[in-house]
């Protein structure tokens, strides 16, 4: 570590053009690369394109928040590494009652939040009507749930429909459990006015302010550039892996290559699966982990838009080349089966997908005298979110395949905000989006049905797609063994009926130093920092 | 001094030399003057595009060889071919926001020179506002309002780009005001509106066309660097900030970089060259920024 | 990117010789404050004018998918940053706010901005701060050498030099030279303020350089010079044409004075001419391109923040531009305007006080 200073000072000498400041550079290797090696060992930085909003367990939607909250906070559930499994962490065992409407919780009796406070049943009702009433973003997951507190240990959640999925709810970042004592008394409350009366989102961005009961708390927290976490000297588990985490912000897959390789940094999220692959050596270890998000095209049935006619629908869904899709964002991608991802239950097998004809939609349109019609595609020019791949590419890629068959695409690329509002606003022809879900279970998919919360942004109502609908009304309330088949069935039904083109299922890339020693992707293709060692 | 005299010595100082002057006839205003004819053939002439801008022509991201000379991008696309196409967004569109910005600021300068009083004060502070407002800022945020199109990004930049006209076409009308050829023309009962048109207008032309021509490189500059931002030219329309913003993500591939960014630098250069020499030799006036005036 | 104009006939940035005598500072002063604050107002007006102009609904840039389909929530929000009220109503409530130093929540962090603003200021002024001095010190030499070797060599390369940097793309350069010095060479870093390893300094004026040498922590400072080289320089070559062109001819000028053709014809040695009598005259143009550049400068660095992850205000405009948070964007713009009045208004008395020929109106 010591010569990396040097190397820097080196190279600012030789920058003549610096003047002054090439002086400087130069005299700080002398006095500065000596002692700093200790102090630096025990940092662990991860670069990561940055989303970072607020780390108020309550509002928390980001993934970078996700991130962030997975080392200070727990949950009731937890994911472990990739698998879609829900498995207890802050809570010891769960019991439901047949209609899966009705979970008694018990607490583990050992855990305790960084400011010493054990964690009680009071603390778990608090944060959850906190979540409710606080009525910011992540607010919906509650919704229906009503939270009561039995003993000091035990807490009973009671939801309106039933829930067999209850775990997979409990696994995500905003349902994390924090000290109601330290945020009552900065400001915080679960009242049900807690949307005006709560005054505690500045406390969470407090140094240290030991609300969490994670390994690790918070030193700085600054949504442009980086979000820095210390080790929890109070952990009431086993000693966390790392003293110090740095998550910076790093926009630039290809810097993010830069860094890693050249040891500025140990774990790099954002680098697509076509950098990534090429970078496994000895001192960089590859990971590849299957995504929950599929990659989709919208087409509206608003009356009036170009897309609200079968034979365009048709034309679209069998138009699209998905092999080629798959080839130009490279590498891991999945031709996707359906609209649920393959990690889920309810998904289809390899082949039984889309299947695509080009020759066929071309023909398909110019028998209906529908060659030549004009479909506007929008997409969110700035979103990199989802595996590193670029959606100007991906989007001038639909647009040459759909000309192939004789439609008129025009692209409509904006800013996310924007793009997003059009889309949810109905207003959108074609949209090239992707569902990032709230948990790993394929009820989460369901909005896309007929009437659905997606379904309405294409103006798809329930009547549009009785039977679809029905489908999935009946995979919503199945339980136990009939859940695989009902959600099956929903799903053959909307890769037949919906207007949707479902079109890939990528791959996260993560590559990490190989001085770490263990790091996985959960199933949210989020990290979770706990478990890196 | 008669009228035609001022305007004259304003607008056509190098009339009366038939031949082209010497300032005209330097190795750099020669190679300024190749490079922009050059790109004018680019925009003028499609044909010389070795291949359809917008096709895939070979796998993607390959590097230089026969089929493409510059490499192809993440799609496939002919990188020359694109770089050469994009002339047709970038320099048209450059000389668009100039061209807007100077009408704008000429008829906003020569209002508030000619009547003075209040309506210069107001239109000057409108002016200096627009000035103190960081100009990348204001068309970031015109542009992400209005959604990125080029049409939208000329709007933003021209917008934040006028008061430098209506400053200096103000500062040369309020010399001019009182001069004799214009006292006597409104003495002789040619109304206000007219005497701007007929009387100021040619006299501040010369100056704000050299202003234009030197305003022509920076244009072209901002332009791209909206499109850079994402605030621009949308695709597949190629344009060279946006390909300069696509190449961030393959270092790699440091062709897709290169041949933009190169073809940017040439034609701004290019019209810096001939804007410094124009203004240099035609309007010495302006030449040295008054600083010791 | 600049105004080409600012280098040439602005009648604002550089103090005229008033009229009439008297008054002196105090009128000056006040009626800059006075001009000052009525730029400020309007930029607040223009600022809240574009959500006039287009609808903004800046909730979708900061709710979840799930709230945004739920009307109650996407109601919560606009509530909570007073969108639902009618714009000139949000405009007035700003304004009050703003009387009381209170520049509104930002959306996007849910901090109040004065905070952000306080939080990313300082690293953008310490770029440019070093930008500018960087761009001043070579431009201004180049540009006396060129004035004394008029027509000659130095004068020929210095005007290359000047138009090849007004030609270059900042964020292209900025690209290329992280390509370069960081990917290729591994020389210098590509990104951020300081080496992740590095603990960050207790925060005091919040320049990393500063703050790193008042904790003492050598190891750091030499992080933050080496961050600061590569993004430092390039923003000073986008400058580097104007400041030296300016100097140039401020020099030239200066030369042709009435005290400097008596020096030559004294016999004094050209040098000596140059620096005593032609430089000192040149002064008050050089500070008054100083406080251009600075103001140039501190909007170029939009491009090159966007590349090198630096942290700044660029970085929060952008994402405010983009986010649509017109609060957000209006702070940014105020305190912007603020920093480039201010420069300007002690160059101008900086330069008077240099040079008595001027005097401040």
């Amino acid at each position: 570590m010591a010569s990396k200073p040097m190397r820097k000072a080196v190279g600012a000498c030789a920058l003549l053009l610096t003047g002054a400041l090439a002086v400087t550079g130069c005299s700080s290797s002398a006095e500065g690369g000596g002692g700093a090696s200790t102090e630096k060992s025990g940092t662990l930085v991860i670069d990561q394109a940055f989303t970072a909003q607020s780390i108020d367990p309550a509002t928390i939607f980001q993934v970078t928040d996700a991130i962030t909250a997975s080392g200070l906070y727990q949950t009731l559930f937890t994911y472990i590494d990739n698998v879609a499994e829900p498995e207890p962490l802050l809570a010891e065992s769960l019991t439901a009652n047949d209609a899966a409407t009705e979970f008694t919780i018990t607490l583990r009796d050992d855990a305790t939040f960084a400011n010493g406070n054990p964690v009680t049943a009071a603390d778990v009702v608090f944060s959850l009507n906190r979540l409710k009433y606080l009525a910011a973003s992540p607010a919906y997951r509650m919704e229906g749930i009503t939270v009561s507190e039995v003993d000091e240990r035990t807490v009973k959640l009671t939801t309106e429909n039933p829930a067999p999925y209850i775990e997979h709810t409990l696994t995500a970042p905003p349902l994390a459990i924090v000290d109601d004592e330290a945020v009552r008394a900065a400001g915080g409350t679960d009242a049900e006015d807690a949307a005006d009366t709560d005054t505690a989102g500045q406390f969470f961005t407090q140094p240290a302010n030991g609300a969490g009961s994670g390994p690790y708390a918070l030193e700085s927290y600054d949504t442009n550039a980086q979000i820095v976490l210390v080790k929890n000297e109070n952990y009431w588990g086993e000693a966390p892996a790392y003293d110090r985490i740095v998550i910076r912000n790093v926009n630039n897959a290809q810097q993010q290559k830069a860094n890693i390789e050249g040891g500025d940094s140990q774990i790099a999220l954002d680098i697509p699966g076509r950098i990534a692959e090429g970078m496994e050596s000895d001192a960089l270890q590859v990971q590849s982990s299957s995504s929950p998000e599929v990659l989709y095209l919208a087409l509206s049935q608003k009356d009036g838009a170009a897309t609200d006619d079968p034979d365009i629908v048709e034309a679209i869904k069998t138009g699209i080349d998905y092999e080629a899709l798959r080839t130009l964002v490279g590498a891991g991608a999945k031709e996707a089966t359906g609209i649920i991802p393959s990690m889920m239950i309810g998904a289809l097998p390899e082949g039984e997908g889309p299947q695509s004809d080009p020759e066929a939609a071309k023909k398909l349109l110019a028998d209906a005298g529908k060659t030549g019609t004009e479909i506007s595609l929008d997409y969110a020019n700035d979103y990199t979110r989802l595996a590193g791949i670029d959606y100007n590419t991906l989007a001038q890629g639909l647009q040459t395949q759909l000309e192939g068959i004789g439609l008129k695409v025009t692209l409509n690329p904006t800013p996310t905000s924007t793009s997003l509002q059009r889309y949810v606003d109905g207003e959108t022809e074609m949209a090239l989006w992707s569902w990032p879900p709230d948990t790993a279970d394929a009820s989460d998919e369901l909005v896309f049905a007929p009437g659905g919360l997606i379904g309405e942004r294409v103006h798809w109502p329930a009547d549009a797609a009785p039977e679809t609908a029905e489908l999935a009304e009946a995979a919503r309330v199945a339980t136990g063994d009939d859940r695989e088949a009902a959600f099956t069935a929903w799903n053959e039904s909307m890769n037949e009926a919906a207007p949707f083109a479902f079109l890939l299922e990528p791959s996260f890339f993560l590559v990490a130093s190989s001085s770490v020693g263990h790091v996985s992707h959960d199933p949210l293709a989020a990290i979770n920092l706990s478990q890196i060692n | 001094m008669t009228r035609t005299d001022v305007i004259s010595m304003i607008a056509m100082p190098e009339r009366s030399r038939r031949r082209v002057p010497a300032w005209l006839r330097t190795p750099s205003m020669i190679a300024a003057g190749a490079v922009l004819v050059a790109w004018l053939a680019a925009i003028l002439i499609p044909a010389l595009t070795p291949q359809d801008p917008l096709a895939t022509v070979g796998p993607a991201l390959a590097p230089p060889d026969s089929t493409a000379l510059l490499g192809t991008d993440a799609l496939g696309r002919d990188n020359l071919s694109r770089t050469l196409a994009a002339a047709r967004t970038s320099i048209p569109n450059g000389l668009m926001i100039v061209a807007a910005a100077a009408l704008i600021g000429t008829a906003i300068g020569l209002i508030a020179g000619f009547f003075g009083g209040w309506i210069d004060e107001i239109l000057m502070r409108v002016a200096d506002l627009v000035f103190a407002f960081p100009g990348i800022i204001l068309a970031m945020a015109i542009a992400a309002a209005l959604g990125p199109s080029v049409q939208n990004a000329v709007i933003a930049a021209a917008i934040s780009w006028w008061p430098a006209y209506a400053r200096a076409v103000r500062s040369i009308v309020l010399a001019l005001r009182e001069s004799e050829f214009v006292l006597s023309n409104r003495l002789s009962g040619v109304g206000p509106f007219r005497s701007i048109i007929v009387d100021l207008l040619p006299a501040v032309s010369g100056s704000v066309l050299v202003l234009a021509m030197l305003d022509i490189g920076s244009a072209i500059l901002f332009l791209a660097g909206l499109s850079f931002l994402g605030l621009g030219a949308v695709p597949p329309t190629p344009e060279w900030g946006s390909m300069i913003s696509g190449a961030v993500q393959y270092f790699d591939q440091w062709w897709l970089a290169v041949a933009p960014g190169l073809a940017i630098v040439s034609v701004v250069l290019a019209f810096n060259v001939i804007g410094d020499a124009i203004r240099d030799n035609l309007e010495p006036r302006l030449s040295e920024n008054g600083a010791g005036s | 990117m600049t105004h080409t104009l600012s280098e040439t006939g602005a009648d604002v940035q550089t103090p005229a010789p008033a009229s009439g005598g008297g008054g002196g500072y105090f009128r000056f002063v006040l009626r800059r404050i006075g001009t000052s604050i009525i730029t400020l107002f309007g930029i607040t007006l223009v600022s809240f004018g574009l959500g006039v102009l287009v609808p903004l609904r800046p909730e979708t840039a900061n709710l979840s998918q799930q709230a945004l389909s739920n009307p109650a929530a996407v109601a919560a929000f606009r509530e909570k940053f007073g969108l639902d009220l009618p714009v000139w109503e949000q405009y007035l409530r700003y304004l009050g706010g703003l009387f009381r130093g209170d520049l509104g929540i930002s959306q996007q962090t849910g901090q109040p901005i004065a905070a952000d603003l306080a939080k990313y200021a300082p690293a953008t002024l310490e770029l440019v701060l070093w930008a500018t001095v960087l761009s001043v010190l070579i431009g201004v030499s180049l540009g006396i050498v060129a004035a004394y070797a008029r027509n000659r060599w130095p004068d020929h390369l210095a005007r290359v030099v000047s138009l090849v940097g007004v030609s270059l793309p900042t964020y292209w350069l900025a690209l290329i030279g992280s390509t370069f010095f960081f990917r290729q060479l591994g020389w210098l870093p590509g990104s951020g303020r300081l080496d992740a390893s590095d603990t960050p300094p207790p925060r005091v004026t919040g320049f990393m350089t500063i703050d790193t040498l008042l904790a003492g922590d050598m190891s750091a400072w030499g992080s933050a010079v080496a961050h600061l080289i590569l993004p430092a320089t390039i923003l000073a070559l986008s400058n580097l044409g104007m400041v030296l062109r300016f100097t140039r001819s401020a020099v030239l000028d200066g030369l042709n004075t009435d005290a400097v053709k008596a020096a030559r014809v004294k016999g004094l040695p050209g040098r000596r001419v140059l620096m005593r009598y032609a430089v000192r005259s040149a002064s008050s143009p050089i500070i008054t391109v100083t406080a251009l550049s600075f103001g140039f400068l501190l909007a170029a660095t939009v491009y090159v923040e966007q590349i090198f992850a630096w942290g700044g205000l660029g970085q929060y405009a952008y994402r405010s531009a983009t986010n649509l948070d017109v609060t957000a964007i209006t702070g940014i713009s105020v305190v912007i305007a603020v920093i480039f009045l201010a420069v300007n208004f002690t160059a101008d008395l900086l330069a008077s006080a240099f040079d008595p020929r001027i005097r401040l109106q």
